[in-house]
């Protein structure tokens, strides 16, 4: 940084708040001009409960700018945490390359903030102009906390931005310093998540309002039922996504890259980047578990409509995008094996990997109502198939995704040690543990998901706890015996960074695409079943476009979405290059 | 062995092709064929493609064929049962059947919060059957709800109460198989309680096609013999009802 | 090179976006429609009628406590099968329809033999329906009678009925919980001790409404006492919204509790100020690093 503006004599200290007060102006600017847009538009256009924008219907127009928005928060609010977590690797291992890393991951940031921020103010107008009369009510109810949440906006920009501009100067003995902000930069970013579930969580769960719709207590209204499961889940979601997206632009640069430095720097980056993703994917559907349970708990039509009713349709194609993801990661890391000497030790291991994969995969997407003519009901005897009707249910389904998990962890694990040959006198014992553990996880896995079928489903719901229990309980005695395994363990060459098939970058743009559009289908479902309900069972949305869509308008949309965010996000990425060709 | 990956895949995928369609009775449905085959070509492809040495012999004699590396009449025949394979797939896909159209049926679809019985107000959720104690009455209870659903029910939904009763022939969609682990153990008995009472016309929206043959039972049964109907059904199949979970509803207020 | 690899990479983003959106539409395609509200109009053709009529006789109406329309059912008020048939020969003098309509007016006009007297007319509560309504159960019970349905709202039917449901609005309620109407006088109920608001809404505007409620002292009406009436600040802004929304719809006005105060009325003083504060602290914060940058070059 301190050779780019050299004209100019200010101290790195004076350099960074004159570059972060550009930040806070442009916010400050941004703001203005929304309250403004927003006075202006609400006391020019006629009252109304519900209006159009220009013909396009109001769902729409929110849906698309607010998902791209949540898209945009994700990114943003995901990849700190883990820029953070590098910085702080690469500050343990004094490894120059992982500062590199979370460097290049902050990068990033700076211009999806701007991003973030335009977006974030668009769909506030919208949601002024469009509906007024909810936008009110919730305003009315929330008040204090928008006022919170306009400080924490400029409390993360102030951090987020000073955390970037002055990772060059803040190092060595002033690291810590810099570790501080970041874990600022943190924590105002939870905060502000936070906030902003208790807004949408409260239009599904409503809590602390009377009959009329007035609000009892506040902090009822925000800590309601769904408002904790949503925080984690998200929080994780956004993490994995950060990820999954960081992988995507070392993929992009990876296949861009003129020499093998470049091209060796950016395969790295996208497998940590990966990695990233895939770790904080799987306990993914464990919070996913718990806010379905308080749906359910909340109210069971909601639970069974989500569930069994006209959205499960929807989750046999959720089923599906995440068998993909299990298939692309794992294809990824094999190929990844191509380039580590002595990983072809492991090759072996593929097939029956393979095998599970995709046994895993389908009866995770066999469908509970299965699509049948007539004269094919009348062969299966009813509209469940006596054998596929097996797979139907979530007990077969919990069981598919845990024993992937499990495989795709092993799978990580081998490419772990691909190159290295443990030399402790304890290995071969060792390692019979590690297999013992991976086996025994599975037949508890297996073992309950078979005996669920013979319990009433109020016990067998506990059981899916005891798988989850075994394959995490699996995974930490393994990694707790991997590390002291491969403590000096000989090296069998050294890993050839950058050597991998192009299509290993494709899997990782895969990746991304799948999960950017998995989150649109979720946040679609989490949204639509509230169905004509603004605040479900409360405020009932009394505009023409209070009907729940078909599944297939609905993913065309959310396939718009995906498609504008990645042209979005392609955007930022050559606006980092630019920053970086100039340096 | 390698060196054959691309036969060994090609083997593979007849293989499974073969054993989903004659090795498993009845039938598997055709769209669940469909996926299942999707996502085993995918799963062999992604296999191949995983590696490189695998990868480069699946190729081989593909690029033997293209290339012109290989007699010509395999040459010939390649390129002649390729357009054949595609003329056959979209025959087979517009050849007209006389086969009813797709019934893409939600087989459970959300209850409603509440429904009218004979005029009052019933709320489904939390809804406990009233006659299922742990007393000794309970014996008869079922045994008067064989004899109601003897009377009543036996017709469509038959002896053994599998939907396989005299008339279910007849009805698209075929009657409920309690015996089925899918249906009666999946439900609450408040569930099935709404199903019988408001029948085919009680559906939501969500249960398209809407065309359940289902008489309304509240019109012909009181509510105590529908709980009756609804003890036997469970006791018959050997089925139990799913449980309302403690604690549900609690935040509802 | 990068164009070229950026358009390699966005093809692949469609191809992949493309198939997910394929399989979306190959699942079952249906949309659900919110519950409809069915309200009675002149218009509301015979077969519909009778469908909100029998809606109205099992639900609001409550007629299936003592009644019954099918087979079992309560035997406590006469078989409601049987009454459009013999409705014709009950009473000399009226038709079906004359007699059903005065039963449900007037239960007590005529009698069922071996019945007792006991059921409330049906425009007073419990059933509380409105006369379109009471029309449309008619009809219900002709067509259940197995006749056809002779019953017609009429455009007066459904004035009648807005006016009797307008006692509905949830803002009047509102204004005897509030204790309003203890003083005031709304639409001939109410005390004398305070103006009459049946005229307010067309006397003021709405906001004009909302600042007396919330300042009672802003402006008294001549020849009333000042100084009388209790502030509403306090009360939830939900209800006071309903009453002016009430009280303007009595002159003819709408009010949509959001139209005129702008949703963000108070909030742009908190977002000046937010503003304010960030940027003035990030301002000391540089003329801070300045300073120090000054003294260091000095030395």
């Amino acid at each position: 940084m301190s050779a780019r503006w050299p004209e100019r004599p200010a101290t790195p200290t004076a350099r960074a708040l004159s570059q972060t007060y550009k930040g806070v102006l442009k916010v400050s600017l941004l703001l203005v001009a929304t309250y403004v847009v927003a006075q202006a538009l609400s006391g020019f256009l006629p009252a109304a409960g519900y209006r159009d924008l220009l013909g396009l219907s109001n769902r729409t127009a929110v849906w698309i700018v607010a998902e791209l928005h949540l898209m945009f928060a994700a990114f943003v609010l995901g990849v700190p945490i883990f820029a953070l977590i590098t910085e702080v690797v690469g500050v343990a291992t004094k490894d120059r390359r992982y500062d590199d890393l979370a460097r290049e991951f902050t990068k990033l940031l700076a211009m999806a903030y701007t991003l973030t921020a335009v977006l974030g103010c668009t769909l506030l107008v919208l949601f002024v102009v469009l509906y007024p009369k909810f936008t009110a009510y919730m305003h009315g109810l929330f008040k204090p906390t928008w006022a919170l949440y306009l400080t924490l906006i400029f409390a993360e920009v102030i951090f987020a931005y000073l955390y970037w501009y002055t990772w060059d100067h803040l190092q060595g003995a002033r690291k810590r310093w810099h570790i501080a902000l970041g874990v600022m930069v943190n924590l105002w970013g939870t905060a502000l998540l936070f906030i902003a579930d208790a807004w949408v969580t409260f239009m599904m769960s409503p809590a602390g309002i009377d009959e009329a719709g007035n609000l009892t207590s506040l902090w009822a209204a925000v800590a309601n039922l769904t408002w904790m499961p949503i925080n984690i889940h998200r929080l994780l979601a956004n993490v994995a996504f950060g990820g999954a997206i960081a992988a995507a632009y070392a993929a992009f640069r990876f296949l861009a890259a003129r020499d093998d430095a470049e091209r060796a720097r950016f395969d790295w980056m996208g497998y940590v980047g990966s990695f990233i993703a895939i770790g904080a994917f799987i306990p993914l559907p464990f919070a996913g578990y718990w806010l379905g349970r308080e749906i359910y708990q909340f109210s069971e039509q909601m639970g069974v409509s989500m569930m069994g009713g006209g959205f499960s349709w929807l989750w046999i194609l959720q089923a599906m995008l995440i068998g993909s993801l299990f298939f692309a990661a794992n294809v990824y890391l094999w190929l990844g094996m191509g380039r580590i000497p002595g990983a072809e030790r492991y090759t072996k291991f593929q097939v029956p990997m393979m095998l599970i994969l995709t046994l895993g995969f389908l009866v995770w997407a066999t469908p509970r109502s299965i699509i049948a003519t007539g004269s094919e009901m009348v062969a299966m005897g009813g509209s469940h198939h006596p054998f596929l009707g097996l797979f139907g249910v979530m007990a077969a389904k919990n069981t598919a995704v845990n024993v992937m998990i499990l495989t795709t962890f092993f799978s990580f694990m081998l490419y772990r040690r691909g190159n290295r040959v443990a030399v402790v006198p304890w290995a071969a014992a060792g390692k019979a543990v590690q297999a013992l553990a991976i086996a025994a996880a599975a037949v508890v896995v297996v073992g309950y998901g078979v005996y669920s079928y013979y319990v009433p489903s109020i016990v067998r719901i506990g059981y899916s706890v005891y798988q989850v229990t075994a394959v995490l309980a699996a995974m930490v005695v393994f990694v707790a015996i991997d590390i002291p395994l491969l403590k000096g363990a000989r090296e069998i060459g050294p890993i050839a960074w950058g050597r991998i098939p192009a299509r290993a970058q494709y899997a990782l743009v895969f990746l991304a695409v799948t999960f950017t559009w998995l989150m649109g289908l979720m946040g679609y479902i989490r949204s639509g079943i509230r169905q004509h309900w603004h605040v479900y069972g409360r405020v009932a949305d009394e505009s023409a476009n209070a009907y729940t869509m078909t599944h297939g308008d609905a993913t065309l949309i959310v396939s718009g979405i995906v498609v504008a965010f990645f042209l979005l996000v392609a955007a930022v990425f050559f606006m980092a290059m630019r920053e970086e060709r100039k340096a | 062995m390698i060196r054959w990956t691309f036969f060994i895949a090609l083997g593979l995928w007849l293989l499974v092709l073969v054993g989903l369609k004659l090795l498993i009775a009845p039938p598997i449905p055709a769209s669940v064929l469909t996926l299942y085959l999707v996502m085993t070509t995918v799963a062999i492809v992604l296999f191949v493609m995983a590696n490189e040495d695998r990868w480069r012999a699946f190729q081989a004699p593909l690029r033997a064929v293209f290339e012109g590396r290989v007699p010509r009449f395999v040459q010939a025949a390649v390129l002649i049962a390729l357009p054949v394979l595609v003329m056959g797939a979209a025959y087979l896909r517009l050849a007209p059947t006389h086969d009813a159209p797709f019934e893409p049926r939600v087989v459970h679809p959300e209850p409603p919060s509440g429904f009218n019985l004979k005029g009052k107000r019933i709320s489904v959720s939390g809804l406990k059957n009233p006659l299922r104690t742990d007393g000794p009455e309970l014996a008869a209870r079922i045994a008067e709800g064989k004899n109601i659903y003897y009377r009543n029910c036996f017709f469509c939904h038959g002896d053994s109460l599998a939907g396989d009763g005299h008339f279910a022939g007849v009805f698209r969609p075929i009657p409920a198989n309690f015996r089925d682990v899918g249906t009666l153990s999946m439900l609450q008995e408040s569930y099935v309680f709404w199903r019988v009472a408001t029948g085919g016309s009680g559906l939501p929206k969500g249960a398209t096609p809407w065309n359940s043959a289902m008489p309304v039972w509240q019109d012909f049964l009181s509510e105590d013999e529908i709980w009756k109907v609804v003890l036997y059904i469970y006791a018959g199949s050997g089925s139990t009802p799913r449980t309302w979970e403690e604690g549900t509803h609690a935040g509802h207020q | 090179m990068l164009a070229r690899t950026f358009l390699k990479i966005f093809i692949f983003v469609l191809v992949v976006v493309g198939i997910y959106a394929y399989v979306g539409q190959l699942v079952p395609q249906f949309e659900e429609h919110p519950p409809k509200t069915r309200t009675i109009t002149a218009e509301t053709d015979r077969d519909e009628l009778s469908d909100i009529g029998q809606e109205l006789l099992r639900g609001k109406g409550g007629c299936l406590i003592c009644h019954k329309d099918s087979e079992t059912g309560n035997t406590r008020g006469p078989d409601l099968r049987q009454s459009a048939a013999t409705a014709a020969s009950r009473k000399p003098g009226l038709d079906a329809e004359a007699y059903l309509l005065e039963s449900l007016r007037e239960p007590g006009a005529f009698l069922v033999p071996g019945y007792p007297n006991m059921m409330p007319s049906a425009l007073k509560p419990p059933a509380n329906l409105t006369p379109a309504e009471i029309k449309a159960v008619v009809a219900y019970l002709q067509v259940l009678g197995g006749a056809e349905s002779t019953a017609v709202v009429t455009v007066e039917d459904v004035e009648q009925s807005k006016r009797v449901a307008k006692g509905d609005h949830r803002g009047r309620t509102l204004m005897d919980q509030h204790g309003c109407t203890a003083c005031h006088k709304v639409e001939d109920e109410g005390g004398e001790i305070a103006p009459d608001l049946t005229g307010a809404g067309a006397r003021f505007e709405p906001d004009a409404i909302l600042r007396k409620l919330n300042d009672p002292a802003a402006w008294t009406t001549p020849n009333f006492e000042e100084g009388l009436m209790p502030s509403f600040a306090e009360a939830p802004p939900g209800d006071l919204h309903e009453i002016v929304a009430y009280l303007s719809g009595l002159a003819g006005k709408s009010y949509n509790p959001t139209g005129a105060a702008s949703p963000w009325s108070h909030e742009g003083v908190r977002l000046g100020l937010v503003i304010f504060i960030a940027n003035g602290l990030m301002l000391v914060a540089l003329a801070w690093a300045r300073r120090r940058e000054r003294r260091e070059a000095a030395q």
